[in-house]
């Protein structure tokens, strides 16, 4: 039941990324279209190939790696302070080369690559939190944080990487023989339902955007 | 499934909810820190906004008094010499009409050299062209003008002063003025004295009268007069300690300790 919830308001974030896209395509989170389309593809295989049985951990290694970049490039056009920028930048290629050294000689392709996804969701946090931390600084406080869509974005991002840091350490533990069914069930109801987060997050950024950007055109 | 894989299994959704948790609280503590920020921002924007107010204020307080001045100068001195210059026109004879006109001629001498003075004081009374030891030279000599008060003025250089309360010069000036309103009202003092000095990191401005004195604790308790206020409030705006001291009999002595740093 909560598979198809969240696959549906997966759905529903591109759906609405490309009815609002007119409003968004100004805005940083124009990068969503292309990205949400891929998600809902790979859940979509995803979700075909485990019903029949297929393990294709391949294809979740190379979409969470693109994942994990596209949302620090996201970072990277938002944070303000050149350091900071920086730090995000810098971080594509090390992220990309440590995964390269990950399946290519640690956890191996055939396996999820549990070691770069934490690594990269640690990241994420990181990021999250510098963001919030430019938010909180007095040359920025004139906007409104809860009137910003990215800061949505960002919200739904930190609680994800958070609260799926567990789970994704002891992925294959959750996924051992012993523990294979109840494992695996407690792996989808907290991932699931931190994807219904995440992505009820992207759509309410969506909204916003599209809101502010009225607001604008009522101002001008 | 034995229990102790169970007990892991809660203790990883607790773990995961806690973690979820966390970021939720890590989210409020943002929202709590940005409106204590915004309303800090608030505050101190409008402490600018009434700090520029009784700037303003102040100036025109200070234009006011001067322009109270001329009046008074022009009806008391000029006026009267004017009026007796004009007396003795009327009175003018065969007889004492060399005598008159000497009298006239000065009468007339005076009251040039009165307006004369009076056009110096207006010219150079522009407070940001002489600073404030110099306003309060002026404000003594004013006093000392009436010959009902004698004063005294002790300073280091005006540079070393004004340079060290600049941005603060004119609310300072304003609240000497009022103290010295409140000598000349209720004192009944003749004698005012004004000592300033520097110190390390402070000046402080002592500003003394032989009047009747009062006692100090009183002003807390009863009703204060606006002009109490207006020290108190605009003493607290440029970071100035107001300490009075006074015993009935013995004169009063405000003390104003500016910190400038």
């Amino acid at each position: 039941m909560l598979t198809y919830i969240y696959l549906l308001v997966q759905a529903s974030s591109f759906f609405v990324c490309l009815y609002l896209f007119r409003y968004l395509k100004n805005s940083e989170l124009k990068y969503f279209l292309p990205y949400l389309f891929l998600t809902l593809l790979v859940e979509m295989i995803g979700f075909w190939q485990t019903s029949h049985g297929i393990r294709n951990y391949f294809m979740f290694n190379v979409f969470t790696t693109i994942e994990f970049v596209f949302y620090t490039f996201l970072f990277y056009r938002h944070l303000r302070k050149k350091i900071f920028k920086q730090f995000a930048l810098a971080f594509i290629p090390f992220y990309l080369l440590a995964v390269a050294y990950n399946l290519a000689f640690v956890q191996g392709l055939n396996y999820f690559h549990t070691y770069t996804f934490l690594l990269g969701s640690f990241f994420i946090v990181v990021f999250c939190c510098l963001f919030f931390y430019e938010s909180v600084l007095p040359e920025h406080l004139n906007t409104k944080l809860t009137m910003q869509p990215f800061f949505w974005v960002c919200t739904g991002l930190l609680l994800f990487y958070l609260g799926s840091v567990i789970i994704n350490a002891l992925f294959e533990y959750l996924r051992s023989f012993d523990m294979q069914q109840e494992g695996i069930r407690i792996y989808g109801i907290i991932n699931q339902s931190l994807n219904v987060i995440l992505y009820s997050s992207f759509i309410f950024a969506f909204i916003l955007c599209r809101n502010n950007n009225k607001t604008y055109s009522l101002q001008l | 499934m034995p229990e102790q894989q169970q007990d892991i299994l809660i203790t990883i959704i607790v773990a995961s909810v806690f973690f979820v948790l966390l970021g939720i609280f890590l989210l409020v503590l943002l929202f709590v820190f940005l409106r204590r920020q915004r309303k800090n921002e608030k505050e101190k924007e409008e402490m600018r906004n009434h700090f520029e107010k009784t700037l303003l204020k102040s100036q025109i307080e200070i234009q006011d008094q001067t322009i109270d001045y001329v009046a008074k100068e022009i009806h008391d001195n000029i006026g009267q010499i004017l009026f007796l210059a004009k007396l003795n026109n009327n009175q003018i004879t065969q007889e004492n009409a060399l005598e008159k006109a000497n009298l006239i001629d000065d009468l007339i001498g005076r009251a040039f050299n009165d307006l004369r003075s009076i056009s110096h004081n207006l010219k150079n009374n522009s407070f940001h062209q002489i600073g404030l030891t110099e306003s309060i030279e002026q404000l003594l000599h004013n006093l000392e003008r009436t010959g009902k008060f004698t004063t005294s003025f002790s300073s280091p250089p005006s540079d070393e002063i004004d340079g060290m309360i600049h941005g603060n010069d004119i609310i300072l000036f304003r609240i000497i003025q009022e103290v010295v309103n409140n000598v000349l009202k209720h004192s009944g003092a003749d004698r005012i004295d004004i000592l300033i000095a520097k110190e390390d990191k402070s000046i402080s401005i002592e500003i003394m009268d032989n009047g009747i004195g009062f006692n100090p604790e009183g002003i807390g308790k009863e009703k204060q007069g606006i002009g109490m206020n207006n020290i108190y409030s605009r003493a607290k705006l440029i970071n100035t300690n107001v300490n009075i001291i006074s015993a009935k009999g013995e004169g009063t002595k405000v003390i104003l300790t500016l910190k400038t740093q």
